[in-house]
Order: C-alpha cells, then sequence, then structure tokens
C-alpha cells in the first residue's frame, strides 16, 4: 500500500499545507479531499510508478 | 553611609521589612551567611522554598510519538528566526511549572526523512503556546535516502505556573515531503523508532 502522504505529495507537486498522520490525511488545502479522490490518485501514483519502472 | 551595631551573640533585631537605604538591594557582604533556622521558612513569591529543593528535579513529563507523519510546508533556513507557520508541526507537550522562576530543561528528538533527493537543508524548531518565534531550532543537511535523528536541548526560565505548551515543527528548505519517524512517507521499526519531548523542571 503507497503511503497517501507520498501520493498528495507527488499529485500535487508537493505544494504546502498537506499533513497526513497514521495515513490519514490531516491537513489540505480546501479540505480533506474524499475517500474515493484519494483512491483515484493512488491508482494514478500506482501507475506511473509502473510507467517509470517500465521505462527503466 | 550610617550603620547600625548590636554587641553581642544574642542580638535581636525585630522588624516587618528589610529594604535597600540607598539603593533597592540588600546585600550580605562577602564572608557573611543569612541562616534560616527551619527547613520551610523561606519564600520566594510565595512560594516556599524547602532546605536542599534548589537544582532538583521538581517533575518530569514526556511524550514519545512513534505515528509515522508527513507534511509539505517548507521552513526556510536562512538567518530569520523560524514562525511557528513554517514546516509542519509533529509533536506537542505541555507542562505546568509548579515555579515560574524554575528552570525548564526540554529536551526533543526527532527522527526524520524528506523526498527531496538533493542534500538539503532541513530545520527542526521548538515553539512555544501561540509564539510566533521559536525558542530553538537545529538545521541539518541530507539528501532523500537518509532518515537523520535530530536532537537538541533548550533551557529556559519557566516563566509561568500556567499549563503550557511546547510543540515541535520541522520542514525541508525545498518542496518535498517529509516524513516524521519513517521514510517515504512510510513508517518504520513498528512505532518503537519514535521521536519525543522531555521537559525537566528544575528547582533554582
Amino acid at each position: 500500500m503507497i503511503p497517501i502522504g507520498l501520493v498528495i505529495g507527488w499529485k500535487f507537486n508537493h505544494q504546502d499545507g498537506m499533513e497526513t498522520r497514521d495515513g490519514v490525511i490531516t491537513k489540505f488545502p480546501n479540505g480533506i479531499p474524499s475517500q474515493a479522490d484519494q483512491d483515484k490518485w493512488t491508482k494514478e501514483y500506482e501507475e506511473y510508478l509502473e510507467t517509470v519502472k517500465e521505462n527503466n | 553611609m550610617p550603620q547600625i551595631d548590636f554587641d553581642g551573640a544574642n542580638s535581636l533585631v525585630k522588624t516587618d521589612k528589610i529594604q535597600g537605604q540607598s539603593g533597592t538591594t540588600v546585600t550580605v557582604p562577602t564572608g557573611h551567611t543569612v541562616a534560616i533556622t527551619d527547613a520551610d521558612r523561606l519564600t520566594i513569591a510565595g512560594t516556599a522554598v524547602k532546605a536542599g529543593a534548589l537544582g532538583k528535579v521538581v517533575q518530569v513529563v514526556n511524550v514519545m510519538d512513534g505515528a509515522v507523519a508527513t507534511g509539505t510546508t517548507v521552513m526556510p533556513v536562512d538567518d530569520t528566526i523560524p514562525q511557528n507557520t513554517e514546516g509542519v508541526e509533529l509533536m506537542t507537550l505541555a507542562i505546568t511549572p509548579t515555579n515560574a522562576s524554575n528552570k525548564l530543561r526540554i529536551d526533543v528528538v526527532a527522527h526524520i526523512n524528506h523526498t527531496d533527493s538533493a542534500a538539503a537543508w532541513r530545520g527542526t524548531a521548538l515553539f512555544q503556546d501561540s509564539t510566533a518565534n521559536a525558542l530553538a531550532a537545529q538545521a541539518h543537511s541530507a539528501a532523500s535516502t537518509f532518515r537523520s535523528v535530530v536532537s537538541f536541548t533548550h533551557y529556559m526560565t519557566a516563566g509561568t505556573t500556567s499549563a503550557t505548551t511546547f510543540k515541535v515543527r520541522a520542514g525541508n528548505v525545498n518542496a518535498g515531503t517529509l516524513t516524521f519517524n519513517g521514510h517515504a512517507g512510510s513508517r518504520h521499526f513498528g512505532g518503537v523508532m519514535a521521536s519525543s519531548i522531555t521537559i525537566t523542571e528544575i528547582a533554582v
């Protein structure tokens, strides 16, 4: 399972104001994102990592 | 300067106040001692100072935090005092000092990692309540593959007998994701790789 802190860092280019604790988003600009959004971004990040792996 | 002398080992002065005659300080000259016979008859600001208590540990409070946390807010590392809006708040610990004149020794240990691939500066700083300026700070340089153990000590006069909260924040100088108690967003060692704040109140 990819840590959500890493996922949102990648997805939003490490913008200020994003925090997680024990795998739960505790601070996020304009409110905590929905679980559906988090799942979607996690999948996107997994696909990105796969692409990176294939290219290497 | 006027001088009053009393002869005899049993001389006795009864008065309700002693104060400086030409200033605000009353001085016991070198080689002389003020002896208080009973162990609990000296008070400072209304609080009894018991014999043998000076320099002794009054209380110790501690937080051990093994939770993994991440954050993205940067902390500039330059010649400015870190602010409580910079970096990520990682740990807090409250203490209620028993005497405002006592000293507080604050020991911080924090396990920090960051995704920044460059060997960039990372700052860790100690704050009190809502005061914007840090009380103390530490900076070190490391690349993303390194987990750093940050430790520093701050020593201060308590200044209050009300509950006061100390907070530790950390951040990287460049954009990225900081991980507390782990690496790249993941926890290491099942929570026993814990960071901590320990506050020791010392009687003075």
